[in-house]
């Protein structure tokens, strides 16, 4: 499923348009990106959550040559299945 | 941020009333977590891949009593950010 399926999906089932759909998924995501690069937690109940994990800069190795190299800084947005979709998921799959 | 936060933004920037936001965003959530239910991974590009994996059952044990029992067959969701929003994340 990609974005233009959700957007044609809402459309029929909402009865918009597919003008209004994709401002509206458009938005959604937008705002929900900008949240990760703030390094807001987002949280929406039934779906999921997102975090941003930083990660301090390091001194690493070439595991081939053994070289040492600086790692930089970095943030990393992650997401964590929500309670009730976890539940689904595996219920989905045993009662096939 | 939470579906409240999304809906209020809703209502301010896009002039939706409260009601229809929520049914809109909840809609949009429902239509995503349909997809997860049919093992179907969402692309969504520039923001990321949720990609549903499918795991066997394993004997699981809990690591306090050592009892033992079965994890079931089970889904799993990964997110797999874009490497526009990965980079972008980077720079901040």
């Amino acid at each position: 499923m990609k974005r233009s399926d959700i957007i044609s999906i809402l459309a029929e089932e909402m009865k918009i348009s597919q003008k209004k759909s994709t401002e509206i998924v458009d938005f959604i995501f937008d705002k929900m990106k900008g949240a990760i690069l703030n390094g807001e937690r987002i949280e929406i109940r039934g779906f999921g959550s997102f975090f941003v994990k930083s990660y301090q800069p390091r001194k690493g190795r070439n595991p081939k040559t053994g070289e040492i190299i600086d790692v930089l800084p970095k943030k990393l947005p992650f997401f964590k299945v929500g309670k009730d979709l976890k539940k689904k998921l595996i219920e989905g799959l045993n009662n096939e | 941020m939470t579906k409240q936060d999304l809906i209020r933004m809703m209502m301010e920037e896009l002039g939706y009333s409260r009601r229809d936001s929520k049914t809109l965003i909840d809609k949009v959530f429902s239509i995503m977590i349909q997809s997860f239910l049919k093992k179907e991974s969402v692309k969504i590009t520039n923001f990321g891949n949720f990609i549903v994996k499918t795991k066997g059952k394993r004997i699981g044990r809990n690591p306090k009593t050592k009892e033992e029992y079965i994890i079931k067959d089970r889904a799993v969701v990964v997110f797999k950010p874009s490497v526009g929003l990965r980079k972008e994340l980077k720079m901040k």
